[in-house]
């Protein structure tokens, strides 16, 4: 990949340039090929955890259950024939099972991936997508957990920007709180980036937050690379968890 | 050296209440919500129906609304306190909202009808992230409004100074104001025309939309249509009502004459409708951005800076054909989207310079997949193969017939859509192009995406296809039907300029 990056590559012994540095010392302006940008298909996406598939079966029966109550208090104040409710459990029988066997599917094609600047979430059995957000663009991250997550010990992150959201449900409450701590992290210094120089350049890195805690040896901004990131150690939660 | 803003801000710094004139308008927007009962219950007024409960329930309706307006008006309370607009509203519980002044987008003044005589004016404040402008200041004097304006540009220029602009668009940064086209402008660059429609344009915008399409805002009486008849006493004798009419030469002259009077008085209005809202429509480009102002009795004015304009849309229908103009909207987050109608070739180029920083037209020379096509006529043709099946069965008619006629005519139209649909992507510009009766083309800045996304149907999946979809601050733009991989590469380099540009993309 051409080394755009103003700070020299990612994990460099000699550290970035100090802040005396001129700017034109710390400025290059090397071609991109667009041959050879980061390819997002060819990277592994992280499945949720199987459990998400519960929840999801939970909710399904749920609704089913909802379905069930409101029908057969309605053929009760009817005079119906008998075979009619027969036949409905019977149709919503199937459904049920049908959309159950495609949560199955559907749990086992739902991916994330992690990269440097930005987190994508794929979706889908019968429309698929795969939706990508850089972490400049995120404007507010939330962790939710329902109480049939919390029996089942997952997680739900929603990540929004000004247009469209991604919301991952299926991971771990630990590994909710790094992607977390991670996308505030990244978009909280994409800010400051943006911030801090009215030049066009990226400015010099030192000014710019540490990014150890994410990478370990991560400069900044980081290369636009596609290897996933290491995610932060989780922060201490209250319930101790 | 920062502007001196102690003036301004001792004015705004008491806690005030809007004019009592703004009780008209809250009450307005109130029964705006009822809009077609209260056309109705004025209509039963009128006609004397409206007695009993039915009265007793429009006069308790009426005092709720006045009761509502009235304590709307009393707890609408705001203040500049520090470098924040502190409002406090509610009816039963008290929303206070503190609003950053460098954070607000736009504050736009806008002098209605009724402010007129009274010297007062309405501001819009726009705040970024909102799809609507936060609130609305009914009806205030003009020099707080004015007041408040300096500071919000005050305030938004000095935060939009540290913030980046790709030099480009340094025409505008960050927040912008607006006001009525007579008010004075402090704190602003002197304002650059860049376009005006005189009333020979208007005219032309008038009859280039459809002349018919003027009396959709008469649909609502038809729910009260009988009590109208009533009321203007047109007496229908039902009894002796003609069962077939009489097809006779006068009878088409009649029917022809009836359509190019309706035809003519629906042009005629769309022409007034034209000279009413956009009565001297006028676009400037202000230190600050894009400024919009027209209307006759309303005056409108909306402005957005320029880093917040998200898309070029560009629409033309079959009569903007013939008049040769074209509507051209420039999106820009939150409320603001700048309508520029009656545009030409010229025109044009000098909006995408603005939006863009250039006036270079998108090549727009790739086809999607013609496939489309196919599976739209080989629906259609199953679906009439059915019908006529279910004709055989139910013995109906010979002329019915005739639906087998849809299948050529799908054909035709399945093959205008799609083989005329085009895309093109160069990392400066991302544009798609339709057309089928209408001709519509949408630019977009791939760096301001928010989210970019790669769907796949059944269908397109075992095709090799995919629709990509770059989602914006402020619409989108959808390419379907493109070859997989190609789609794959567009949005790495759509990330890559997302992740990588310092522009600021708002």
């Amino acid at each position: 990949m051409s080394d755009w990056n103003t700070s020299g590559p990612a994990g460099s012994a000699a550290g970035p340039p100090s802040l005396s540095d001129s700017p034109e010392a710390s400025f290059s302006n090397e071609p991109i090929d667009p041959i050879n940008l980061p390819n997002l298909a060819d990277q592994t996406f992280e499945n949720v955890h199987p459990n998400h598939l519960k929840v999801r079966w939970i909710g399904d029966f749920i609704f089913a259950a909802i379905v069930v109550l409101v029908a057969s208090s309605i053929l009760t104040m009817t005079d119906a024939p008998r075979w009619i409710p027969v036949a409905a459990a019977g149709v919503l029988l199937v459904l049920t099972a049908l959309a159950a066997l495609i949560q199955k599917f559907e749990v086992d094609k739902l991916g994330y991936l992690v990269r440097e600047r930005d987190f994508s979430y794929r979706q889908g059995v019968i429309f698929t997508s795969v939706n990508t957000m850089p972490y400049a663009r995120v404007q507010h991250v939330s962790i939710d957990r329902g109480p049939v997550e919390r029996m089942f010990g997952l997680a739900t992150l929603t990540m929004k920007s000004a247009g469209g959201d991604v919301v991952v449900g299926g991971l771990p409450p630990d590994v909710a709180d790094r992607l977390k701590a991670l996308v505030v992290d990244r978009s909280g210094a994409s800010a400051d980036n943006e911030m801090a120089f009215g030049d066009g350049s990226s400015g010099p890195a030192d000014e710019l937050p540490n990014a150890e805690g994410v990478g370990g040896n991560a400069s900044w901004p980081a290369p636009l690379d596609a290897k996933p990131v290491v995610m932060p150690p989780p922060p201490a939660r209250p319930d101790g968890t | 050296m920062a502007p001196d803003t102690t003036a301004d801000r001792q004015i705004l710094s008491e806690p005030s209440r809007q004019s009592p004139l703004a009780l008209v308008f809250i009450a307005w927007r109130f029964f705006r919500q009822f809009q077609t009962i209260g056309i109705g219950a004025v209509v039963l007024l009128f006609t004397g129906r409206l007695s009993g409960p039915l009265l007793a329930a429009a006069i308790a309706l009426a005092g709720i609304a006045l009761v509502f307006s009235v304590l709307a008006w009393w707890r609408y309370v705001f203040q500049v306190e520090g470098d924040e607009l502190v409002v406090s509203k509610g009816l039963l519980a008290v929303e206070r909202l503190s609003i950053p002044l460098n954070r607000v987008q736009s504050a736009s003044i806008e002098q209605k009808f009724l402010h007129r005589p009274v010297g007062l004016v309405s501001v819009a404040i726009d705040t970024a992230g909102s799809s609507d402008a936060e609130f609305e200041i009914d009806a205030i004097p003009r020099a707080k409004a004015e007041a408040l304006q300096r500071l919000v540009s005050i305030s938004s220029q000095a935060s939009s100074t540290a913030r980046s602009d790709g030099g480009a668009d340094g025409a505008a940064t960050g927040g912008s104001v607006s006001g009525p086209a007579d008010s004075p402008h402090t704190g602003s660059a002197a304002e650059e025309v860049v376009l005006q429609r005189t009333w020979k344009d208007l005219v032309r915008i008038g009859l280039a939309r459809w002349p018919w399409a003027g009396f959709i805002a008469f649909v609502p009486l038809v729910t009260v249509a009988d009590d109208l008849f009533d009321f203007v006493e047109v007496d229908f004798d039902e009894q002796n009502l003609p069962v077939e009419p009489r097809l006779e030469p006068g009878f088409f002259l009649q029917v022809a004459a009836a359509l190019l009077a309706v035809t003519a008085l629906g042009a005629a209005l769309q022409v007034g409708r034209q000279f009413l809202s956009n009565w001297n429509l006028t676009l400037s480009l202000t230190g600050n951005g894009l400024r919009r102002t027209a209307g006759l009795f309303n005056k409108t004015s909306r402005a957005s800076s320029l880093t917040r304009i998200q898309s070029l849309k560009i629409h033309q229908s079959v009569l903007h054909r013939l008049f040769g103009i074209r509507k051209v909207q420039l999106s820009t987050i939150g409320d603001g989207d700048l309508q520029i109608p009656g545009s030409r070739g010229e025109e044009i180029t000098r909006l995408r310079q603005l939006a863009f920083s250039s006036s270079k037209e998108p090549a727009l020379d790739r086809p999607v997949s013609a496939i489309m096509i196919l599976r739209e006529v080989r629906l259609v043709s199953l679906l009439v193969l059915g019908g006529l099946v279910g004709l055989v069965v139910a013995d109906a008619p010979r002329w019915w017939w005739f639906i087998v006629l849809v299948i050529p005519i799908q054909t035709a139209a399945s093959y205008r859509k799609w083989r005329k649909r085009r895309w093109s992507y160069s990392p400066g510009r991302m544009a798609e192009f339709q057309s089928f009766l209408n001709v519509d083309s949408t630019e977009i800045q791939p760096f301001k995406a928010q989210t970019v996304s790669i769907e796949q149907s059944i269908f397109e999946r075992r095709r090799g296809l995919a629709t990509i979809t770059v989602r914006l601050a402020e619409g989108r733009l959808s390419i379907p039907l493109i070859d997989e991989r190609e789609a794959c590469r567009i949005r790495d380099s759509i990330l890559y300029q997302a992740e990588t540009d310092p522009r600021a993309w708002m």
